[in-house]
């Protein structure tokens, strides 16, 4: 009997660190779900309509959402603060240029990626993103 | 980006413009420079050397100033060629008489040269006869081969006299000396017969005058019958009759006087001498020596007679010239002359003598004229025999120039001589057809006809020994090739566009050879060019006015010539500028098409809307671009959305079609340098 209080023992600290673990895991896995549901909620960018450059006027103050791919990382500003990013929204064969700051994301943009942006215009009728997630 | 020119395979298009513009037209010619400070040519003139590429304008330049200098030595040229001409036309000239100073010929050389062969045998037949009666009357005749065996025979040499005279070359000359030999023979009985009459006339006059004397007598005197007194009239009646019977009485005097004095005895021999003198005057040296003959065979000659010299009072016979001869002691030892007659009343002779004025005065000198004459006559004629072999041996030598001198000399010295005139028709033609050929030779070098004088010159070197016509050959060739030269550099002047020195140089070419066949056919066909360039260049304007650059570069071979030429540096350039176009056109549509073959036609599409702006109107580049449009009408409609949004200001939306449009064309550089510089402007506002 002795030695199974023993080995019960020690997996105490075992089970602890796993409990821990999914504890962090699961945490940060709702922390992202919430995050992407709150960017997922936003409207989707009216590619179609901005790329007539009419009326425009209506799509200011608001955010919207693209998703879409990475085509191209065009370059990044003199500032090294915002990179232009070209991007082919889901079920587009437009391109739309982003001006992504460096605070939107943390994760590297490399072409090919599928992200979830969240843009609104700019005073020059630029696409402004403010945050992106992947998808 | 409408100005990156071109935007592909530039560096080939370069190297192909710079092979179109320069292979073909930039042609000098690498000929040696006669400019002020170079030497005349020494030899042959490279006419047309190979061609060497100008490759820059200076090149060109160069040339034209070349060129110009050419033009400038021309005068100068053409001075030192008179200067030749003189030179030779000299040489020529000295080298026949005929050909160099006709003036001075005899008028009698042209008959005499072309006499035909007939003529010659009749001449040879008759001088056989001619020099055989002088043979005949003159011992020491030249034409006498020994003079041992043949004998004088001036009864053979009358009868050959006879037989000359039927001769047509003999001229009436013979038959003049044969009249006059009869004449003296003649004369000679005629005196005597006359004073015959005379004699018998004097003696009835005589008789006439002793009665009309013994009349005058008795009609003087008173009637002796009547004792009237005499009658005038009667008396006048016989003192007329006896007048008219001594002025008769004094004219039979005269005349005998006249008829046996030495005076008229001397007149006829001296007749007989004028004809030697006027033969030998004639130089029918021949002929002459012929009358001297008979004259000294028949004992016309006085001086050569012992009986011309007769004794002096006192002295004994002398022979010919010991004293002065008397030509009335000549007169009365004359053979011809039959008796003397009777004295003034009953004798003739005694008659003259005593109405001689000279009678008593010292005799008459006698001049030996005939037999000095012949001398001097036998050498002439052994002169012309000894001209008549050298004539030979120079014909036999080819010594043609030499022989026509020797010819004319003859002919000036002894025209009637057999020497001259039995030369065979063959030997004289030679003479002449040299004479004609250098004639001919001059005239080609005045009137610059340097093939025929080539020509000339090698017959006459091939027929004649003592010329030699090889400078003349070399002058021919030289000059030739000097107008070729010429020519060669009057195209040069054509192809850098200086055409007042082409025209100088072109014409004086023409002046160098007019005769020349390949000048001729050269200076045609430069004077064609240089029309047609004119056309040309009228052609090119209008093009270059239209900007109609595809024909431009269809004739860019024609034009590029007039236009590299330099003579109009706006014209060139604008050659140039529509040279580029088409090239430009043509590098596009080539690109254009390779692209749609790979199924590029967003990028075909933009190749030709990144050409030139003034060629996008281009009937090929529009046709082109409509054909690859069909394929690529998102493409197109994304770029044109972009260069709109780009035109209105709105670089953000103009970047977003140009990143769709390069999602369709991504090996686009334009595009890719538009985005490049719509995001750095987007992004660094």
């Amino acid at each position: 009997m002795a030695r199974k209080r023993k080995s019960s023992s020690r997996l105490a600290p075992i089970i602890g660190i796993v409990v821990v673990v999914i504890a962090l895991t699961g945490g940060g896995l709702v922390f992202f779900l919430r995050m992407q549901n709150q960017l997922s909620r936003l409207p989707t960018f009216p590619t179609e309509t901005y790329l007539t450059g009419e009326n425009l006027w209506s799509l200011e103050d608001q955010e919207f959402k693209i998703e879409g791919r990475v085509d191209k990382v065009i370059m990044p500003s003199e500032d090294r603060k915002t990179t232009l990013v070209s991007v082919q929204p889901d079920g587009s064969k437009r391109r739309i240029p982003l001006l992504i700051s460096d605070e939107a994301g943390k994760k590297t943009i490399l072409p090919e990626q599928d992200l979830l942006f969240k843009v609104q215009l700019g005073s020059a009728l630029e696409v402004l993103c403010s945050e992106y997630v992947t998808r | 980006m409408k100005n990156r020119y071109p935007p592909r395979g530039s560096l080939r298009g370069f190297l192909l413009l710079a092979a179109i513009l320069f292979s073909p037209f930039h042609f000098v010619y690498s000929q040696s420079p006669t400019g002020p400070g170079s030497a005349p040519l020494p030899g042959p003139v490279p006419v047309a050397a190979p061609p060497v590429i100008a490759s820059s304008s200076e090149k060109v330049e160069m040339e034209r100033l070349r060129v110009v200098r050419e033009a400038e030595s021309v005068s100068r040229v053409e001075a030192a060629f008179r200067e030749q001409v003189a030179l030779l036309q000299k040489k020529l000239l000295s080298s026949s008489i005929e050909a160099g100073r006709p003036q001075s010929l005899s008028s009698a050389y042209p008959t005499y040269i072309n006499l035909n062969a007939s003529d010659v045998e009749s001449a040879e037949q008759y001088h056989e006869l001619l020099t055989s009666t002088l043979n005949d009357l003159i011992p020491k005749s030249p034409y006498r081969i020994v003079y041992e065996d043949e004998t004088s025979d001036p009864k053979r040499a009358l009868e050959k006299l006879e037989q000359l005279s039927r001769f047509r070359e003999d001229e009436n000359i013979s038959r003049t000396i044969q009249a006059q030999i009869a004449a003296m023979r003649n004369n000679v009985q005629g005196v005597h017969v006359r004073v015959q009459q005379i004699q018998a006339e004097f003696e009835q006059i005589k008789e006439q005058i002793k009665v009309v004397e013994r009349n005058l007598d008795i009609v003087s005197e008173p009637s002796r019958l009547t004792g009237a007194p005499a009658s005038p009239a009667a008396i006048a009646v016989e003192m007329d009759k006896a007048n008219k019977l001594r002025e008769r009485r004094d004219a039979l005097q005269k005349e005998l006087k006249t008829l046996t004095g030495p005076g008229g005895q001397t007149l006829r021999k001296l007749q007989f001498q004028q004809l030697i003198v006027q033969l030998a005057v004639q130089k029918r040296y021949i002929h002459s020596l012929i009358a001297s003959g008979f004259y000294r065979v028949f004992d016309f000659d006085l001086s050569l007679l012992p009986e011309a010299y007769p004794q002096a009072p006192g002295q004994g016979t002398q022979s010919p010239g010991a004293g002065n001869p008397s030509p009335a002691g000549a007169t009365g030892a004359t053979p011809g002359a039959p008796g003397a007659p009777a004295s003034p009343q009953g004798d003739p002779a005694a008659l003259a003598q005593a109405a001689s004025p000279g009678a008593a005065a010292a005799p008459i000198p006698f001049i030996p004229t005939v037999t000095g004459l012949e001398a001097h006559l036998l050498t002439l004629v052994r002169d012309a025999m000894k001209d008549r072999e050298a004539l030979d041996n120079m014909l036999a030598s080819g010594k043609l120039s030499s022989a026509e001198s020797l010819l004319q000399k003859m002919l000036v010295a002894a025209p009637y001589q057999p020497e001259l005139h039995t030369i065979p028709y063959e030997a004289r033609q030679q003479i002449h057809e040299f004479s004609q050929s250098i004639r001919e030779l001059s005239e080609a070098l005045n009137s610059r006809d340097y093939t025929e004088m080539q020509r000339l010159a090698d017959a006459i070197d091939e027929v004649a020994d003592d010329v030699n016509m090889s400078d003349v050959r070399a002058f021919a060739t030289e000059q030739s090739e000097k107008a070729l030269f010429w020519i060669g550099q009057a195209e040069v002047a054509l192809n850098v566009g200086d055409r007042q020195s082409m025209q100088t140089l072109m014409e004086a070419a023409k002046r160098h050879a007019p005769l020349d066949d390949a000048v001729k056919q050269r200076l045609e066909d430069l004077q064609e060019e240089a029309n047609g360039k004119s056309r040309l260049a009228d052609e090119l304007r209008l093009l270059v006015k239209n900007s109609d650059y595809e024909t431009v570069f269809q004739r860019r071979s024609e034009f590029g010539t007039l236009a590299n030429s330099g003579s109009d540096p706006k014209l060139k350039a604008d050659f140039e500028e529509l040279i580029r176009q088409e090239e430009v056109v043509q590098t596009a549509l080539k690109e254009c098409d390779g692209l749609a073959d790979r199924s590029s036609y967003e990028e075909a599409w933009l190749v030709l809307h990144d050409i030139d702006e003034e060629l996008i109107k281009d009937p090929r580049v529009i046709d082109r671009q409509r054909q690859v449009e069909r394929e690529c009408q998102d493409f197109v409609s994304d770029y044109s959305s972009a260069v709109a949004f780009e035109e209105s200001g709105q670089p953000a939306l103009a970047l977003a079609w140009y990143l769709t449009a390069f999602a369709k064309a991504q090996s686009s550089s334009e595009l890719k340098d538009r985005i490049h510089d719509l995001g750095a402007k987007l992004i660094n506002p």
